[in-house]
């Protein structure tokens, strides 16, 4: 077993009995958070795309001569 | 005179005259029925009780399983880390398997410098409730509703990172009794303490 999977612990916990047990991640709970990461890197990157986008539109209608208050009102 | 250890409670001493026994019960009995109705918040059919607390250390996930009981509706978990991890995540368990299936989120999240951010999510396998914990920074808050019902279990989820406060909600639409939990980071490892409360109906 490797060492990151070694450092990677699962801990269970059964609420009725109290009895607690740790093992390490299994290659496919690896696999599975290496998924959700990358699918959390898309969204902050899209979520980042589209904060630029609006800044960029915000800036391109006060070129136009729009007031704060007048694109607030859009 | 004597008194009991936790609420002070007045009891006979050991010298104390037995003509005085019927008193010294009905003081005793009087302190225990004011003492229950306070922490009761002055009725005796409400209330919160502390189900689980569980406090992990540098955990990638943590299973808590046989934790909602046909004894509550519903329940609510507070977890304060004490160490991060990032884009965390939970999904439902039903009889010592994970539930992979059926989460439909919509978080949104508002930074504190003005910023504003988002979870969205259609039918995937998990719930991602917060994109990290921020050590003793964060907090997270969620309302497990009606987890043993067969049609679906919603949680209501409120949480900070540490530059950004999170609110939202999940939908798990499955037709599983959900008995626990697993709360992971997809990325490093967390550290906390985890408690769980069952909301008494009557």
């Amino acid at each position: 077993m490797s060492k990151k999977n070694e450092e990677l612990l699962a801990v269970f916990i059964d609420a009725q009995t109290g009895e607690i047990t740790e093992r390490p991640l299994t290659a496919e709970e690896i696999s599975e958070r290496e998924k959700m990461q990358a699918q959390a890197e898309a969204r902050e990157a899209e979520q980042e795309a589209k904060t630029t986008a609006r800044a960029n539109a915000l800036a391109k209608l006060a070129e136009l001569g729009l007031t704060e208050e007048e694109i607030a009102a859009l | 005179m004597a008194s009991t250890t936790n609420y002070s409670w007045n009891t006979p001493d050991d010298t104390a005259l037995v003509k005085d026994g019927a008193s010294a019960i009905r003081t005793l009995g009087s302190s225990v029925d004011t003492t229950l109705f306070t922490i009761n918040n002055g009725s005796n059919k409400v209330g919160m009780h502390l189900l689980n607390t569980t406090t992990v250390t540098s955990a990638a996930s943590v299973t808590i399983d046989n934790v909602f009981t046909s004894t509550y509706q519903n329940y609510r978990i507070v977890f304060r880390p004490s160490a991060g991890g990032a884009t965390m995540n939970l999904e439902t368990r039903t009889a010592g398997a994970t539930n992979s299936l059926n989460y439909f989120t919509a978080v949104w999240g508002y930074a504190y410098n003005g910023g504003t951010a988002g979870i969205f999510q259609n039918n995937t396998s998990t719930f991602s409730f917060l994109p990290s914990f921020t050590a003793e920074r964060s907090s997270w808050i969620c309302e497990v509703i009606d987890p043993k019902a067969t049609v679906a279990t919603n949680f209501q989820s409120f949480g900070s990172t540490g530059d950004a406060y999170y609110h939202g909600t999940c939908m798990f639409l499955n037709a599983a009794s959900v008995d626990g939990i697993r709360i992971s980071t997809a990325s490093g490892t967390f550290s906390g303490t985890i408690r769980i409360y069952g909301y008494r109906n009557s």
